[in-house]
């Protein structure tokens, strides 16, 4: 088994909710509680829920772009949420992101060369402007874009291109670590093939380690070797993908996979339609947080927290269900 | 956008193209000012020479083109290096005030919290006096002189920036590529110019355009109203004072005076008109929904 290049343990991230005139907090929303996962080197760990779950904030707590309440998270066996600011800018070139948003997350006002020519620039690596450019056009390159790109702006591009400028940026400090915050979910279906056959491509080219969140199942099929399910701020499956598919143990997933629309309209599906909204965060359900929609639902899922363990395998689930 | 896009665009819009030949105009009268109306001596060229010692103002006349005002001050001199005034103020005060308002308003959004709540207090503050008056009285304390009015309208003309530029910065460093960035390792002051100043600073650029001309209007109230330029110093505002007791004409004739008051309230009017004309465009220009 490959060496763990992350490790996220009991991560936690509330945000306050302040009301009235002195800004008391009120209440906390708990987008974070208390998750734990590795990521092994070389693999692409997807994680998947609907939205509002956790998975982005995680990817960016992971980060330090936001500050975790508590928990570690732990790259290469340091702890990243102990390092001071200098400790912390160094070891950014070894993990990076791509953002959901391919408009919002290109400087409109930056050309595609300073776009991706900035984090060569913040870490010093190119001795001179050509040195930087010969550099610039190479990543350009290899993320399927031409050098006559170099001197446009983020507005002259289509959402995929645009994204492709995102991942060069994120390639250009040659990291270890892309956390790939739902790269896909805004580009057309067409376009979306193309950037997933993009990273898989820079994966073994590079060497990339990938933690890849998503909310559509058949993305996250397509490009993860394991894969973990969240719901409600909680990790309630993390498998093998092949194991989750055939395999699911938790009702959450079991009903998600469900959902995958088929190719054949006449086959038959025994859809498992869930009841009701996702709870708020601020108040999360007694118990088993996914129990007031859950169809299999019994006496000890409002009372007691299931805890997150390892079925045979490498299969960690956390149901009631399964300890019967 | 760029630049030389803008200044294309400004060029086409007839109204700004107006402001723009105005502005030129004033801009080629203030150079060529030592051509137009040669002082006496170099050293006091803004002391505005005088015809004789006569009190009542005199219309027209070879030698005097608009005329002399109270006191028998050359009109046409006064307008002339009054422009040079002008734009010294209104270069001076909209960019010192701008900077601070920048400066205040960027390190309150950006670091936010007790910063945030210290620097917005004090806006808040210099916000509840009104301008006027209390530009009025700081010069008053400084006593008279250009120098001080622009002291006294840098010092409460700050504050509608500030909150421009917190409001502007609020919105972009919540920004992906701001995160982008920060992801990157990037330091805070490469964060604040590269990505959030570029991004926020057209706004602010606009209602400076809006202030140069509203600036000058406020030099020339506060000259009018005593506290501004010392007598005899060239300054439209001054020109403006000298009408003061002739509005109203005399000897059964209103319009008796009328060179008194046209001739230096047209060229406020204009200049003022043609900063807010080019603004205007700008803010169109700059306008997404608009292109």
């Amino acid at each position: 088994m490959a060496e763990n290049l992350l490790e996220v343990n009991n991560l936690k991230k509330y945000f306050p909710v302040k009301a009235g005139i002195f800004k008391r907090t009120v209440a906390h929303v708990k987008a974070v509680d208390d998750i734990s996962f590795a990521v092994e080197e070389g693999e692409t760990l997807g994680l998947v829920g609907e939205s509002g779950c956790g998975k982005s904030t995680t990817g960016r707590t992971i980060l330090r772009l936001l500050e975790a309440t508590a928990g570690e998270v732990l790259f290469e066996g340091k702890n990243v949420m102990e390092l001071d600011k200098k400790e912390m800018r160094a070891i950014r070139r070894d993990m990076q992101i791509i953002f959901q948003d391919p408009y919002a997350s290109l400087n409109p006002r930056m050309t595609v060369a300073d776009i991706v020519g900035e984090p060569l620039d913040i870490h010093n690596l190119a001795k001179n402007k050509k040195e930087r450019n010969e550099k610039v056009k190479e990543i350009l390159e290899n993320v399927g874009l031409g050098a006559e790109y170099m001197n446009r702006y983020p507005h002259e591009f289509s959402g995929g291109q645009r994204q492709r400028i995102g991942v060069a940026r994120a390639l250009a400090v040659d990291p270890k670590l892309i956390i790939a915050d739902e790269p896909v979910s805004a580009l057309d279906v067409s376009v979306q093939a193309q950037v997933v056959n993009l990273l898989q491509d820079l994966q073994k080219e590079y060497g990339l380690t990938y933690l890849f969140i998503a909310h559509d199942l058949s993305v996250v099929k397509h490009i993860s070797d394991r894969v973990a399910v969240m719901y409600l701020g909680k990790l309630v499956e993390l498998t093998d993908k092949k194991e989750l598919f055939r395999n699911p143990m938790h009702p959450y997933t079991q009903s998600l996979l469900s959902a995958i629309p088929e190719a054949d309209p006449k086959k038959k599906k025994d859809r498992i339609i869930l009841e009701g909204d996702v709870p708020s965060p601020v108040d999360p359900p007694s118990g088993c947080r996914f129990h007031p929609r859950c169809p299999k639902a019994f006496e000890p899922c409002p009372v007691k927290e299931p805890e997150f363990k390892e079925y045979g395998d490498g299969h960690f689930a956390a149901c009631h269900l399964l300890d019967q | 956008m760029e630049w030389k896009e803008i200044l294309t665009r400004l060029i086409k819009n007839k109204l700004s193209l107006f402001g723009l030949i105005i502005i030129l105009f004033f801009v080629l009268v203030a150079v060529f000012a030592p051509y137009l109306a040669p002082p006496r001596s170099p050293e006091d060229a803004y002391e505005i020479p005088r015809a004789g010692w006569q009190v009542e103002p005199q219309p027209p006349r070879e030698g005097y083109l608009f005329g002399t005002a109270q006191g028998s001050y050359d009109i046409f001199y006064g307008m002339v290096w009054g422009t040079r005034t002008a734009f010294r103020i209104g270069v001076i005060v909209v960019g010192l005030s701008s900077l601070f308002g920048i400066i205040i308003g960027t390190l309150s959004a950006y670091y936010g919290g007790i910063i945030d709540e210290f620097f917005m207090r004090i806006t808040d503050v210099f916000m509840s006096i009104p301008f006027l008056v209390a530009a009025m009285v700081l010069t008053t304390i400084l006593g008279k002189g250009l120098d001080n009015v622009m002291i006294a309208l840098v010092t409460f003309g700050w504050m509608g920036t500030a909150r421009l530029m917190r409001s502007q910065v609020l919105e972009i460093k919540n920004e992906e590529f701001v995160q982008a960035s920060i992801a990157l390792g990037a330091s805070d002051t490469r964060i604040i110019f590269k990505h959030i100043i570029a991004n926020c600073i057209f706004p602010v650029l606009i209602q400076a355009f809006m202030r140069m001309g509203s600036m000058v209007i406020t030099a020339s109230a506060l000259s009018f109203l005593g506290v501004g330029a010392p007598e005899g110093y060239a300054d439209w505002g001054q020109m403006i004072t000298f009408a003061r007791d002739w509005i109203l004409g005399g000897q059964g004739s209103a319009l008796k005076y009328w060179y008194t008051v046209v001739i230096p309230g047209t060229a406020i009017m204009l200049f003022s008109l043609s900063w807010n004309l080019i603004g205007d465009a700008f803010r169109d220009i700059l306008d997404p929904k608009l292109n």
